[in-house]
């Protein structure tokens, strides 16, 4: 497991990365990916295209996510998730809160 | 530091013994190897310097006789060799040796072993205490669980969930794994059961399981609908529960009267509605966001309406036994499960039989204590149950002599449920406790008549039929949100007579009337005519006015009527 973060060159677009397993013990990478970014990001990618599966406490770190980039006006997209992946999602409904 | 030396040769063991008195150590000295064995014991060196040949019990025999004797330390034993064959070298630590030296004795090289020793040593004795901390304080963690449980059991009791038209599992110590099973019989009779599971492991887990259980149990006995009692979790969760923390949820309400359960699913795997007789299987995916995620603004519930019967049961999961992994890293998956329930669809206990499924899939005995699955099969119908938990003692007449009016109109009526208000109400007379279920029941059969069948002017004929019956109640649902005008208008007069009381109920509302007369005629051949002819069962008297729009019932009760 190992997450990556890519910020555009304006500074509005953050892309989060993550190889493998999405879960607890990404906990720490994945909160430095974003949290210490000033002015936070307009719109932030979490692209999964490597990501092989997530877990409840990955589920959680992208709510916490979410808050971080002001809750319900968050703009966060994840995107190229796998069908394990989207299955997940889909389950705890999280399209409601987020682009998938 | 204390040193013990065997040999049976007195000029070496001479030499050996000065050089390391010099070094300012103490220092046994054993001349066979029995005595070496005895003097171990008794004086308990911190190392030991053993001469391989000696004529009674060689060095390789009293160093299996020493680390094989019971002790709590590591105590290292040097072999003094003059042998040079690898091979008995090699033996030196195969019996339990931890180093040789060779003979004669260097002083330089026996100085360099004892320090490299007495390091070694003390690395091991620090390991040693904090393994004794760690044991420590693992045992001080184990014995607060154990309090914290039987505290937890307490609040989170498990209600009815011992009846015996329920197979659970669900391990001992599930609170903290974050999984919780609540089951109650609400005042009208069925059953309502909720499955969660708590995103998290330990503590965090288990502390939104206390909020979750009082709002379930209490606001079930007060006869709240399951969309009140959920909106009133997420909104405790959302403001209790820390951000990524929240609760995935089954929860489920049997009504053994119109045989049918309603299902609210948010985030738990699918829930399964399993006919035994037609093997149709009925799954019940998650609609919703996790409780304690949405703020209480944005939160809805819009719980799915199936059939349920004798011929039903209720299969709920959480998602441990869909993500068991075994040897190989496969998970056991939704497919497996519902290969299994098709298989064994007649089996009695599917509960216990998935679980073992499991345990074999993963091929740990242990898998099962993550597991928690809930089978409900129809209930037997409580209407009578007596109320245990009131104290019945002091009669209160409290609400005795009083009449109270309600009238709810157009979007109040889809928004609100008057029932729990009216019922709390009446039940300030504390004479009435033990008729409570009667009441309920009486209350919430008018005021569904006169939703359903007055003001949104259903034709409960839709019910028949399987399909039938989940379209009746999608149609109440729309109808219900695009509700703008219409009433209902209750009216509760509850007045005293000389043995007890008397309560009648006047309930008029805004449809057109119906044919009465014809859904009695009817009776209970007809699946949803059932309501009425219950009514007339309890009441003293029904009547009905206006076509149809007002229906005026009388309930007569008597005091010191405690067994029903």
């Amino acid at each position: 497991m190992s997450v990556g973060s890519n910020l555009s060159a304006d500074g509005k677009v953050l892309t989060i990365t993550i190889n493998g397993r999405f879960d607890f013990s990404a906990h720490q990478a994945f909160r430095d990916s974003y949290e210490k970014l000033t002015p936070t990001p307009s719109e932030i990618v979490v692209d999964m295209v490597d990501t092989t599966y997530l877990d409840s406490s990955a589920l959680g770190m992208l709510l916490l996510l979410r808050d971080h980039a002001g809750g319900d006006t968050a703009d966060i997209t994840l995107k190229n998730c796998n069908e394990d992946i989207r299955k997940i999602l889909t389950i705890s409904n999280f399209e409601q809160l987020f682009k998938i | 530091m204390k040193i013990l030396i065997a040999d049976d040769n007195n000029v070496e063991r001479l030499i050996l013994f000065k050089v390391l008195e010099q070094e300012g150590h103490e220092v046994v000295q054993a001349q066979t190897g029995q005595q070496a064995i005895d003097f171990f014991f008794e004086h308990n060196p911190s190392l030991v310097f053993l001469d391989v040949l000696m004529p009674d019990i060689d060095g390789y025999e009293v160093a299996s006789a020493i680390k094989s004797g019971e002790q709590q330390r590591w105590v290292p034993i040097i072999f003094l060799t003059s042998l040079t064959d690898a091979y008995d070298l090699a033996k030196c630590i195969d019996c339990g040796g931890d180093d040789f030296v060779s003979k004669p004795i260097n002083r330089i090289i026996i100085k360099a072993k004892v320090d490299a020793f007495s390091r070694i040593a003390k690395l091991y004795e620090t390991i040693e205490q904090q393994k004794s901390e760690i044991q420590f304080h693992n045992d001080h963690l184990v014995q607060e669980q154990e309090a914290a449980k039987k505290i937890f059991n307490n609040i989170a009791h498990r209600g009815c969930l011992a009846a015996d038209n329920i197979h659970y599992h669900l391990s001992p110590m599930s609170i903290f794994n974050g999984d919780l099973m609540l089951a109650a019989e609400p005042p009208m009779g069925g059953m309502r059961l909720m499955l969660a599971d708590f995103t998290g492991h330990g503590l965090p887990a288990a502390i939104g399981a206390m909020p979750t259980s009082e709002i379930f149990y209490g606001m079930t006995k007060k006869g709240f609908a399951i969309p009140d009692v959920m909106t009133e979790m997420n909104t405790r969760l959302h403001s209790v529960l820390p951000r990524g923390v929240f609760c995935c949820v089954v929860i489920a309400d049997i009504d053994t009267l119109d045989e049918r359960i309603t299902i609210w699913n948010a985030g738990a795997p699918q829930a399964y509605v399993i006919d035994t007789q037609t093997n149709n299987i009925e799954q019940v995916h998650s609609s919703h966001l996790p409780l304690g995620v949405q703020s209480p603004q944005r939160f809805k519930v819009e719980p799915q309406v199936f059939r349920f019967s004798k011929q039903h049961k209720l299969l709920a999961v959480t998602d441990g036994i869909i993500e068991s992994i075994n040897p190989e890293g496969e998970m056991f998956g939704e497919e497996k499960m519902l290969d299994y329930i098709k298989d064994n669809i007649t089996l009695d206990n599917l509960c216990d039989g998935l679980v073992n499924e499991v345990v074999e899939f993963t091929n740990d005995a242990d898998q099962g204590d993550d597991l928690s699955l809930l089978e409900v099969a129809f209930p037997h119908h409580h209407l009578e149950q007596p109320d245990l938990d009131e104290d019945q003692a002091h009669a209160q007449t409290g609400t005795l002599d009083s009449q109270l009016s309600l009238c709810l109109r157009g979007r109040s009526l889809g928004r609100f449920d008057p029932i729990p208000l009216l019922l709390q109400t009446l039940l300030e007379c504390r004479e009435l406790t033990p008729h409570r279920s009667r009441i309920f029941t009486i209350l919430s059969e008018l005021y569904n008549n006169a939703l359903e069948h007055g003001v949104l002017g259903l034709d409960s004929g839709i019910k028949s039929g399987s399909e039938g019956f989940a379209k009746y109640y999608q149609l109440r649902t729309e109808g219900l949100m695009m509700l703008n005008e219409g009433f209902v208008e209750v009216n509760v007069d509850h007045k005293p007579l000389t043995d007890g009381g008397e309560i009648i109920f006047n309930f008029r509302d805004s449809g057109k009337g119906f044919e009465f007369e014809k859904i009695i005629a009817s009776g209970s051949k007809h699946l949803s005519g059932r309501g009425l002819p219950l009514l007339m069962n309890l009441c003293e008297s029904i009547e009905h006015f206006d076509n149809g729009t007002h229906i005026r019932a009388v309930y007569r009760w008597h005091a010191k009527e405690h067994e029903e």
